[in-house]
């Protein structure tokens, strides 16, 4: 009997054991799904770095885009290079929004949100355009991604 | 011409030492970023490699023997055994990320994806070590990655201010918005891809290949006189054209379509052609080179019976090993690990495992019964003395800088 009351005791504090470690890996995980909160400098440094990688995505795209205007870069390595591009923005507008936003932050959340938005949405007009050798449709393009491009460092220079 | 053709072990050593697929967005990547202020590492790293290079292609034309053989001897298994495991943890790494670098050539040229592909890739790279003898293989990729002086010359055409270059490679400090502790980092990678271990295994198993004797000391030392200086100046004019196209363009480089993005605004198409064909050589070169530094390290330490101027039939094992290597490379890159990735975290590891290296060659390149009066003179001891405190350095504090830096973020 009491050697089934130790075992008992030995189950539970094993099952509490486990239950905590359970909780423990949630959290955890749920921290990684959401990004950790970060204090008001924190996230805009981490808005300046976003608008910074974005805006590198955007000028590849426009220059990759002016060299096929001038007939300078073969079709398949534009397509590769937009393509590129259009992933690396899409990748970093994932992660920004991942990122749990402080108070006070949500003019410049919503600011930086759109710019990226339009960066990636305009990328891929660029690839799409590309791969369809429509030259009228990737000049357009070219000149939004060089309107985002100014935006960007505008963001960049406020957020930095 | 016979002298050119004499030197292609060399070239393709320093190619694929130099301008593989990760220093190829390295070079770019440091361009882009810090403009010229890391171009001292290039030159840092050229000597150190020169230096260390002579002492080894020494020791094999003396001996008839690679370094690699030399070190287990000299020092015993078990250090053998860890210069072993780190070498080839390193080469693994380095040629998935070769294979991935020449799919990623291969996608810029045809637009499929390329891990379609690595498989073909893997395939190819097996095929032409089975099948092609060594010197015709060194030629062929060494000579094909000498395109890559399109960048020198798109350099060239975009008539850059000369002075201006000069004052910023004369600056060595990072740029305002920078911080040292990435720019250290970076300068680090830069070292470690001049210095990559498998460089000097390599060479000297080639120069065993090639049959190297005393008498050939005079054409393996241009080997590596001239080979890894040309290596390290393709490095640079990458660099340059970076610095002059895509920094201020406010791109920074993280793929191999960007890298070709200054030669597109300098050459047009046809620079770009050129380039992509140097991509291609140039990782090619790289993935032969670390499939068969792989086998030739496991060969020499266990004493098989290796080499491609053996009957595979005579050295089974030296090309089983090559082909499970090719084969775990190909499964790496088939992950969808990014190839420019894996060569950066490699080029770093390999940097924190550099003394297991370069210690051991030079107390073989000290020794007298080996050598006899070819030893190292006064100045070489002393020069090298400098780079293995330097290499101790680097490798002490590569990985704490890789993780306060966040790999260079």
């Amino acid at each position: 009997m009491a050697g089934g009351t130790r075992r008992g005791a030995v189950r539970d504090g094993f099952l509490s054991r486990v239950a905590a470690g359970a909780g423990c890996a949630a959290l955890l995980l749920c921290a990684a799904c959401t990004g950790p909160s970060l204090t008001r400098d924190a996230y805009r440094a981490q808005a300046a770095q976003t608008a910074t990688m974005v805006l590198s995505a955007v000028r590849t795209g426009e220059l990759a885009a002016a060299e096929s205007a001038a007939g300078r870069i073969p079709g398949s390595s534009l397509e590769v290079v937009l393509g590129d591009a259009e992933t690396d923005a899409s990748s970093t507008q994932e992660t920004f929004a991942s990122r749990q936003p402080p108070e006070g932050t949500d003019g410049m959340r919503e600011e930086l949100t759109t710019l990226l938005d339009d960066a990636t949405a305009t990328l891929e007009d660029a690839r799409i355009a590309a791969r369809r050798g429509d030259r009228a449709a990737l000049a357009a393009a070219r000149a939004d991604l060089h309107r985002l491009g100014t935006r960007l460092e505008d963001f960049e220079e406020r957020a930095g | 011409m016979k002298k050119l053709f004499g030197i292609t072990l060399g070239i393709l050593t320093a190619i694929g030492g130099f301008v593989d697929i990760g220093d190829l967005v390295a070079a770019a990547l440091t361009g882009a970023r810090f403009g010229l202020s890391l171009a001292w590492v290039m030159v840092v790293g050229v000597v150190g490699i020169c230096l260390f290079a002579e002492m080894a292609v020494r020791v094999t034309t003396i001996t008839g023997r690679p370094v690699f053989d030399l070190v287990r001897e000299r020092l015993g298994a078990r250090a053998g055994l860890a210069n072993l495991t780190a070498s080839y943890l390193v080469t693994l790494l380095t040629l998935a990320a070769e294979l991935g670098g020449v799919a990623l050539a291969l996608e810029l040229a045809t637009s499929v994806n390329h891990l379609l592909w690595v498989p073909i890739v893997g395939l190819l790279v097996w095929v032409v070590i089975w099948r092609v003898k060594f010197e015709r293989m060194e030629k062929a990729y060494g000579l094909l990655g000498l395109a890559l002086i399109v960048f020198a010359v798109a350099v060239w055409q975009l008539g850059p201010d000369w002075g201006a270059l000069l004052a910023q490679a004369a600056n060595p400090v990072p740029p305002p918005d920078e911080s040292w502790p990435v720019w250290f980092y970076y300068a680090i990678a830069l070292f470690g891809s001049a210095m990559t271990p498998y460089e000097v295994f390599f060479l000297t198993s080639g120069g065993v290949e090639e049959g190297w004797r005393p008498s050939d000391l005079r054409i393996s030392r241009l080997n590596v006189f001239i080979g890894f200086p040309l290596g390290g100046l393709l490095a640079l004019s990458i660099m340059v054209a970076a610095a002059l196209v895509l920094g201020p363009a406010g791109v920074q480089v993280d793929h191999l379509g960007q890298v070709v993005l200054p030669v597109a605004v300098a050459l047009g198409k046809l620079g770009v052609a050129v380039a992509l064909i140097g991509f291609f050589a140039a990782t090619f070169g790289a993935a032969l080179e670390t499939a068969l530094s792989g086998g030739y390290a496991i060969g020499q330490y266990f004493g098989w019976r290796w080499g491609k101027r053996v009957a595979p039939v005579h050295a089974a094992r030296f090309h089983l090993v090559i082909l499970a290597t090719v084969l775990a490379g190909t499964a790496i890159i088939l992950t969808t690990l990014d190839p420019v990735k894996v060569t950066e975290y490699s080029i770093v590891l390999s940097a924190a495992a550099l003394p297991l290296t370069y210690l051991p060659i030079l107390v073989v390149a000290n020794d007298a019964e080996y050598l006899g009066r070819r030893v190292n003179s006064p100045l070489t001891n002393v020069l090298a003395s400098v780079y293995l405190v330097l290499l101790l350095v680097v490798s002490a504090v590569t990985i704490p800088l890789m993780i306060v830096t966040r790999a260079g973020q």
